[in-house]
């Protein structure tokens, strides 16, 4: 069982990651530092019993877990918030306000961008690149290659087989290789 | 190492500068969060000591039994709906997602806009 | 005294928890029939740790399932797990307010639920963009 001690060296080499990863998707610094919390309760709540060795990979899927839930839950809010905030004061004109909301609606799906400032011009278009990797390629390509997990491993902390862990990643590589030689920068 | 392997290394390397060129502000934050987290599995550990507690105190067992049948049979008689499947599947092969309809900025505007 | 007293609650306290809020007991994933287990397939592993009235809850609906058609079939695997993770509280409230829609005039309901399928990446089965 691992000791306070260990549980709190472990974090602390963890957690710096754990935010970054939350950010890529969730771009909300103030969330993303929520997400992070959670995810260190819960593995106390649910694992303070386990050896310290295997803290990482079960951390790993618990913050996984944790970003898309919250990723989720805000896309939802967004939604309602978008709906109903012009609608409060317009009781009679609900129809045409929806309407013009569902114009408004194809012109805003568009993340915001990275606000974090970066001297280095290489890791901004890394970080720009990452975050626009589908989920589930960025995921298996942090967890493999910044985590340093198995593959196995990885596959566990993502709820999917081996074979998708190793497609993702394949295809995360590409589309990072790619997108970073559009930009001219070579690694 | 494939050359995939590599590439893959030079960027993660690349990603640990940024990690460790964080702002303090964050730092200070994370090393709190971690703070919070760590005590609490110190009341989780010591949680057994309530159990031994009552072991040596037998009227407190009694009447903490006594208040724990009496509760149970009044929350089972308080009476609750019949749960009838048919919301539940609506919900389920529906146009929006059942957590969409959770979402209490939802919730409110339903109720504000309701008749009564 | 304290040693004989004790375990007499504790099992006092499991059988009033048991006759109070189990009514019937769930049966677990091996004692599910084929049709069953085909409607929870997505929840196969987790069947077994969800709470009893839960899983009575779900037999229910389950029985449905048959009559949905192969589209509507593939939308519930999709919601079946999040359903299940979501708390009962959330799920009441979801409940609560699909009722509620229902009951509002039918172009509203139908602009809300065409301004949803707008917004793309809102499907919970999809989170952060493509696949």
């Amino acid at each position: 069982m691992a000791s306070s001690q260990e549980i709190d060296a472990f974090l602390a080499g963890v957690e710096r990651r754990a935010f970054k990863q939350a950010l890529f998707t969730i771009r909300d610094h103030h969330s993303a530092l929520d997400v992070v919390q959670n995810a260190m309760l819960k593995l106390v709540e649910r694992y303070h019993d386990k050896p310290a060795e295997e803290l990482a990979p079960l951390f790993q899927r618990i913050l996984q877990n944790t970003i898309h839930d919250h990723f989720r839950r805000s896309k939802v809010r967004d939604f309602w918030v978008r709906l109903v905030s012009p609608l409060r004061d317009k009781d009679d004109e609900n129809t045409e306000t929806l309407e013009s909301l569902a114009a408004h609606a194809e012109s805003t799906h568009q993340p915001n961008p990275e606000k974090e400032a970066s001297a280095n011009q290489h890791l901004a278009a890394i970080e720009q690149a990452l975050a626009e990797l589908p989920q589930r390629q960025r995921e298996a390509f942090l967890l493999r290659y910044w985590e340093e997990l198995d593959v196995a491993e990885t596959a566990k902390a993502m709820g999917c087989s081996e074979g998708s862990v190793k497609t993702h990643c394949f295809r995360a590589n590409n589309a990072l290789a790619a997108k970073l030689k559009d930009r001219g920068i070579s690694l | 190492m494939t050359k995939e392997d590599e590439f893959a290394h030079r960027l993660i390397t690349a990603l640990d500068s940024s990690v460790r060129d964080m702002d303090a502000a964050t730092l200070q934050r994370l090393g709190a969060l971690r703070r919070q987290a760590v005590a609490s599995q110190h009341s989780l550990t010591h949680g057994h000591q309530i159990l031994s507690l009552l072991q040596r105190h037998s009227l407190v067992s009694v009447l903490l039994a006594l208040f724990i049948l009496i509760s149970g049979y009044w929350f089972v008689q308080s009476g609750q709906p019949a749960y009838s499947p048919e919301t539940d599947i609506l919900l389920l092969t529906g146009d929006l997602p059942p957590n969409a309809y959770a979402d209490k900025t939802f919730s409110k505007w339903l109720d504000a806009r309701s008749p009564f | 005294m304290a040693r004989r007293t004790f375990p007499v609650l504790i099992s006092l306290y499991f059988l009033a928890h048991a006759g109070f809020t189990h009514a019937d007991s769930a049966p677990t994933w091996m004692q599910l029939s084929i049709p069953e287990r085909t409607a929870l397939t997505p929840i196969a592993y987790d069947w077994d740790q969800l709470p009893t009235d839960q899983r009575l809850k779900l037999l229910k609906v389950v029985k449905e399932f048959a009559k949905l058609t192969p589209t509507q079939q593939q939308i519930f695997y999709a919601r079946l797990k999040p359903w299940t993770q979501m708390t009962p509280a959330q799920r009441d409230a979801a409940r609560d307010n699909f009722k509620k829609l229902q009951e509002l005039p039918k172009s509203e309901q139908s602009q809300i639920k065409r301004l949803w399928s707008q917004t793309a990446g809102s499907d919970p089965a999809n989170p952060g963009g493509g696949q």
